[in-house]
């Protein structure tokens, strides 16, 4: 389902990624750990293909690095969600709003999206602050509101860079139990994270970075 | 589609309101723009009027030698008429001229000095797109030295007046309308262009979900469409208004009928698409 071959990426003629080889198949979960500055981000964003691979390919489900057109983006960026750090929320409005905000810039038809931003706001456990403008929200929650964004176009992966990295102990916890419900749901997950210690996680692969370099 | 485009114009909306200081000041300059080409437009329809009137005054006048035979004038007329930029000649025989006086003075100078001091004369009449000052000059200084003419006069200043300044006029109103029209389409622009700087996140997040470069752009340009629309139809508002009151001040004013009247709006509208489309390109050339 995703596919990266043989990729590599240089930045500045430096090289960021090298030879990265790598297959995610439908329904997995996925860990990439390493320091930082490893490569972490690097190789989520060729994933999204906000950037593209220097040298090789990547393929996720029918978008091909090697030939895909801008205006091809938006289509892959619907099949695939992403959080972040930072969370990337619009801070000057509600709960509901942001998740429906992806609906509408998406196209999706008025009717159903707020049917729909319900359904995913029940499924991150928010219902009840669905009006709650985000800057009265805490680190753990806004997580959750950008979880809920992520997935309300129900992508068939979930991108996470470093999601915990804001956040305190207690809510970190609890976000990786909501990505645990959200796996066994069937969505697949590709999450970047430098703590390995937080991972807990049996049924998780799990891919170490050092340098832009895959260990063995 | 139908709920994309209330978006978009929701979002639209959003921009003017956030923008404010700039969107007050654009919107006004979109207005004075127009309110301004619209009564340049109409004051140069109506000195178009009144110039095409004093044009069919510009005409040369030949008075003749007293006592000239028919037959000499009429070889005269024709020598005249070889001339290409020459569109009509009319004699006026000592007796017309004399009636004419009579008329404009009531008074009869034959009485009072005993003869008809008046000569005759030939109106030559010169084509209008034709001939500038110095070959209205020359016709005259050829006229001037032909057998029977006695003396030739025109209204030099009226011809200078009407073949130099009305082209001025037109041009510097001209040049000025640009400039302002130049202006507009900028501070369209630029008051887009601080909305899409304040939704840099908005965008980012855009992006990131997947919307289209045409979803994202649409409402920046429903702001400029609102930002040139509304400008013009308040130019549209002032001038019709200017139109009722000068026409009850002047009413031989040349006036306008009704298909006219949308301009302004069709104008702005496209200054807003203009402005936008400048802003936009500035912001996704990336
Ligand atoms: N566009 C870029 N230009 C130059 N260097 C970059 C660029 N993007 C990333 N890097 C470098 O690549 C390395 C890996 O960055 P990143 O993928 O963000 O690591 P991580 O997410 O694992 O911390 C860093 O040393 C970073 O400075
Ligand atoms: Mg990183």
């Amino acid at each position: 389902m995703i596919d990266i071959q043989d990729v590599w990426y240089l930045a500045g003629g430096r090289p960021i990624l090298c030879d990265i080889r790598l297959k995610i198949g439908r329904g997995e979960f996925v860990f990439v750990v390493g320091p930082s500055g490893a490569g972490k981000s690097t190789l989520l964003n060729l994933v999204h293909m906000a950037i593209l691979p220097t040298r090789g390919r990547i393929r996720v489900a029918d978008f091909d690095s090697s030939g895909i057109k801008p205006k091809d983006i938006p289509f892959l960026r619907r099949k695939v969600g992403m959080v972040f750090q930072d969370f990337k929320l619009l801070e000057d409005r509600d709960v509901y709003e942001n998740v429906a905000f992806a609906l509408w810039a998406t196209g999706v038809p008025g009717r159903k999206i707020k049917k729909r931003v319900f359904q995913v706001l029940a499924d991150v456990g928010l219902s009840h602050k669905r009006y709650t403008p985000i800057p009265e929200l805490s680190g753990g929650e806004k997580q959750r509101v950008a979880m809920a964004r992520a997935l309300a176009n129900e992508p068939f992966i979930l991108l996470a860079d470093e999601p915990t990295g804001n956040l305190d102990q207690e809510s970190s916890r609890e976000l990786m139990t909501l990505l645990g419900r959200i796996h066994r749901r069937g969505t697949a997950i590709l999450m970047a994270t430098h703590k390995e210690y937080e991972i807990d996680r049996k049924d998780a692969r799990l891919i170490r970075l050092l340098e832009g370099k895959i260990l063995p | 589609m139908s709920l994309n485009l209330k978006y978009a114009f929701r979002e639209g909306y959003r921009g003017l309101s956030r923008a404010r200081v700039a969107t007050v000041i654009t919107v006004s300059t979109v207005a004075v723009t127009l309110t301004l080409a619209g009564l340049f437009f109409f004051l140069m329809v109506n000195i178009g009027q009144t110039l095409g009137n004093l044009r069919s005054r510009i005409y040369l006048e030949a008075f003749l030698n007293d006592g000239l035979a028919a037959e000499a004038v009429r070889s005269l007329e024709e020598k005249i008429r070889r001339d290409s930029a020459v569109e009509s000649i009319l004699y006026i025989s000592k007796e017309a001229a004399l009636q004419r006086f009579q008329e404009e003075f009531g008074e009869d100078i034959q009485e009072l000095i005993g003869e008809n001091p008046l000569p005759a004369s030939l109106q030559i009449r010169i084509h209008t797109q034709k001939g500038s000052v110095e070959e209205i000059e020359k016709i005259a200084a050829a006229v001037q030295i032909m057998d029977g003419v006695d003396e030739v006069v025109y209204h030099k200043n009226l011809i200078r007046l009407v073949r130099e300044y009305g082209l001025i006029i037109l041009a510097v109103g001209l040049g000025l309308f640009i400039l302002l029209l130049f202006s507009s389409v900028f501070l369209i622009a630029n008051t887009i262009r601080l909305t899409i700087h304040a939704q840099t996140r908005n965008i980012e997040v855009m992006k990131l979900v997947g919307a289209t470069k045409a979803f994202i752009r649409r409402p920046y340009l429903i702001q400029g469409f609102l930002e040139g629309g509304i400008g013009g139809a308040i130019a549209t508002g002032i001038l019709l208004i200017a139109h009722v009151f000068l026409k009850s001040r002047f009413p031989g004013l040349f006036t306008f009928s009704l298909p006219v009247w949308p301009l302004p709006l069709v104008f702005s509208l496209f200054l807003g698409y203009a402005g936008s489309r400048w802003a936009l390109k500035y912001f996704f050339k990336s």
